[in-house]
């Protein structure tokens, strides 16, 4: 699985970066493999994550080299509510 | 001793620089605003500046600046700068310091910032290095610091990792490198991550086959060690909420509409808030003007009322709007949106051959268009970054709004034509960008990895301190720059060959040549004498506009009617940049690209002045009503460049269904 198939709000870890070697090496760099990752906005063509505490927005294209092992979903506030009202209705 | 600051970016290398030597570089909460080296005497000492970089292996021109001045720029020790916040990602660059046998403090920066525990001392004990923690508000480090440096007699202590079994196997393989300066370990690292500089400068193309497959080795030991270090020693902050919070309203669904609501906002307070004192200057100067052409009814009076008062003045009583230009735009710099702006922004770029970074050159260029030409030096794909400094100069800078608000407030023209003028430049960049995109493909992209700084209420402290480095540099040029065209324009203007002094300009030097070329302009509607000089000094510097067509007589002798004053806007708009940003753009891209420039800039002018003129002359209407057409109509053609592959994506695939559809 890669960064680019993940939803907003997933979380999990990075494994592997690929792709051209000037924008894998930047990532290495900045410590992406192997720290815990976050999903916080995706546009048309970026996506906005945190990793290891820093806030980083990647281009889609990249973000599908970035391979990731997905821990979970965390759902926004809204949908929670609303899941809770549909259950105390049930 | 020569000492040099270094670190990542955006950890407030510049702040403590200009603490240190008493400067006042400019400063930004996002990276690229230094792409210089600096360098500055203090004492018997030198203290350079360099701009920031994640890792001595460069990978944009603003990165190999900071490796060649940190491998090879001969400095005696280094001030290596970290952000408290993020230790573990700025330490990986003074790990690779500590492998090239660098002598170095460590600064720890914003600690007033610090969300839990930092033990310094146990930092310094483990790294074996001075650590000093600092923050804006605590007191100046300055003494602290250098005491610290100079007494640093020793290189940072190797770390432990330079005996690993691998790279000890590729040292005995490369044997001594030939550069001296670079230690064997530090060679071997280098070569396993790939580094073409250090393979071909320092050991010979054969070594780069003595590591095969281990490109990422080096930067986990360095990780792994640099956990070691600081575990139990400094807290792993996350995120911080509030940021969180903040980033899914103005990220969310309604992002672009907050990102043009603010933007409008900040258009209509400098135009609307500024107008009043604005006017009151203009007031001032004329009223000054008048005294002294009272008492001084002579050569030297006309001088100094037409000449210095009426020019310099003329240009400082617009003052209200750049200051709060300035101020609204460094607000939004200090609170950390202005990052955002790339990210909401570079899907859009994209379609031009730019990325989100291009934004803050953008928002740069408002202020100054050389210092935006300049920026374009952190763009690491060299065509994007070709591109976007031969566009920037489009893009209207302070200068240029001085003259916009100087003929809207004569006209009683309303805010959203200076608005439209900002809409036609940026429109013009872009269009520009796009056909040099279309003469001259290129297949690389630049690939977006930026770094967001957390959000934070703008310090009153920084905001001021930026807008009063930007008001002086402004006010510096009134008086330089300005002043001696004035002065210059002033007896071009008013002296005559043949005549001697003329008080109203005809026959002077001026007046003869600008008549030569003046028909050319008639039919943009401004093809007097007087407005064509106001455009030749406008090439020295942008200001001078102004100051010349008020020395000259003033807008009723230059203008006859609205629609000349609106087309010449837009010629003063897009015409040759100035002096400054030429050089800057001769520097970036070279001489040609310089004088493709100046080409372009008049030929875009003149063309968009002449459409804009014949049709308001030709459909009889309010002139302002024209230009808010013509600059939606500029506006709506950079639009369909932007959706047109999404428009050509999606016939494509209702093609698909289509004859899907058949088939079944």
């Amino acid at each position: 699985m890669t960064l680019f198939d993940c939803s907003v709000h997933s979380f999990g870890t990075v494994t592997y970066v690929g792709g051209d070697e000037t924008t894998r090496r930047r990532l290495v760099d900045m410590g992406v493999v192997g720290a815990a990752y976050l999903v916080r906005a995706k546009t048309g063509r970026a996506i906005l994550v945190d990793v290891d505490g820093i806030s980083l927005v990647v281009e889609q294209s990249t973000a599908a080299k970035i391979t990731v092992l997905e821990k979970g979903c965390h759902e926004n506030r809204a949908l929670r509510k609303s899941k809770r009202r549909q259950n105390d209705a049930v | 001793m020569k000492i040099a600051l270094c670190g990542n970016p955006n950890v407030g290398k510049t702040t403590l620089f200009n603490r240190l030597t008493k400067s006042d570089e400019p400063v930004g909460n996002w990276h690229g605003v230094t792409v210089d080296v600096r360098t500055k005497r203090v004492g018997q000492d030198y203290i350079s500046d360099i701009p920031g970089a994640y890792s001595l292996t460069p990978r944009s021109p603003e990165e190999k600046i900071t490796s060649d001045a940190v491998l090879f720029g001969g400095y005696d020790a280094f001030i290596y700068v970290a952000e408290v916040n993020n230790l573990r990602r700025n330490l990986y660059m003074f790990m690779q310091l500590a492998e090239a046998g660098k002598r170095a403090v460590l600064v720890v920066n914003m600690m007033d910032e610090a969300k839990g525990n930092v033990d310094l001392k146990l930092l310094s004990k483990r790294l074996g290095v001075p650590v000093i923690g600092t923050s804006s508000k605590a007191e100046n480090p300055k003494s602290e610091i250098l005491s610290a440096v100079i007494s640093c007699t020793h290189a940072i202590p190797r770390p432990e990792y330079l005996s690993d079994s691998r790279i000890k196997s590729v040292v005995r393989k490369i044997g001594q490198p030939t550069d001296k300066t670079i230690s064997p370990e530090y060679a071997a690292l280098k070569l396993m991550e790939g580094d073409g500089r250090i393979i071909n400068t320092a050991c010979g193309a054969d070594c780069g086959k003595a590591c095969d497959g281990c490109r990422d080795y080096p930067a986990r030991l360095r990780y792994s060690y640099i956990d070691r270090m600081l575990d139990g020693a400094v807290y792993r902050p996350a995120v911080p909420e509030r940021t969180k919070r903040i980033d899914r309203v103005l990220l969310g669904k309604l992002a672009l509409p907050i990102f043009i609501a603010v933007m409008a906002a900040v258009f209509v307070i400098t135009f609307e808030c500024g107008k009043p004192l604005s006017d009151l200057l203009v007031g001032l100067v004329e009223r000054l003007g008048a005294y002294t052409d009272e008492k001084m009814p002579n050569a030297v009076g006309s001088l100094i009322s037409d000449g210095v008062i009426a020019g310099v003045g003329g240009v400082l009583a617009f003052l209200p709007q750049v200051v709060l230009l300035f101020l609204l735009t460094a607000i939004l710099q200090d609170s950390g949106y202005m990052s955002r702006v790339a990210f909401l922004t570079d899907g859009f770029f994209k379609k031009f051959g730019l990325s989100g970074r291009t934004a803050f050159s953008f928002v740069l260029g408002l202020g100054c268009s050389a210092t935006a030409v300049c920026s374009t030096r952190g763009i690491s794909d060299d065509g994007a970054k070709r591109r976007a400094a031969f566009a920037l100069p489009f893009c209207p800078c302070s200068a240029r709004l001085a003259v916009f608000t100087a003929i809207a407030s004569y006209f009683e023209l309303s805010g959203s034509v200076v608005a439209c003028m900002y809409v036609l430049g940026i429109a013009a960049a872009l269009v520009v960008v796009k056909l040099a995109c279309v003469f001259k493909p290129d297949r690389t992209e630049e690939q977006l990895i930026m770094e967001m700084p957390p959000y934070r209420l703008p310090n009153a402290k920084r905001v001021l301190g930026v807008v009063l480095s930007n008001l002086l540099s402004f006010v510096l040029r009134v008086g330089s720059v300005v002043l001696s065209v004035s002065i210059v324009m002033w007896l071009l203007c008013n002296l005559s060959l043949t005549d001697g002094f003329s008080s109203d300009g005809q026959n002077s030097v001026m007046c003869t040549l600008s008549s030569l070329i003046a028909p050319a302009f008639a039919p943009l509607g401004f093809g007097s004498w007087q407005a064509v000089s106001a455009l030749i000094s406008g090439v020295a510097a942008k200001e001078t506009v102004i100051s010349v067509i008020v020395g000259l007589g003033g807008m009723d002798v230059v203008f006859d009617s609205r629609n000349a004053a609106i087309s010449f806007m837009i010629f003063t708009c897009l015409y040759i940049p100035c002096v400054a940003t030429v050089s800057a753009l001769a520097k970036e891209n070279g001489v040609k690209s310089a004088a493709l420039s100046v080409l372009v800039h008049t030929v875009a002018a003149y063309l968009s002045s002449l459409i804009f003129y014949q049709t308001a002359q030709g459909m009889a209407v309010n002139a302002q009503l024209t230009i808010i057409i013509w600059s939606c109509v500029s506006a709506g053609i950079v639009l369909a460049i932007a959706i047109k592959p999404i428009a050509d994506k999606y016939k494509s695939k209702k093609a698909k269904l289509k004859a899907y559809g058949k088939k079944v």
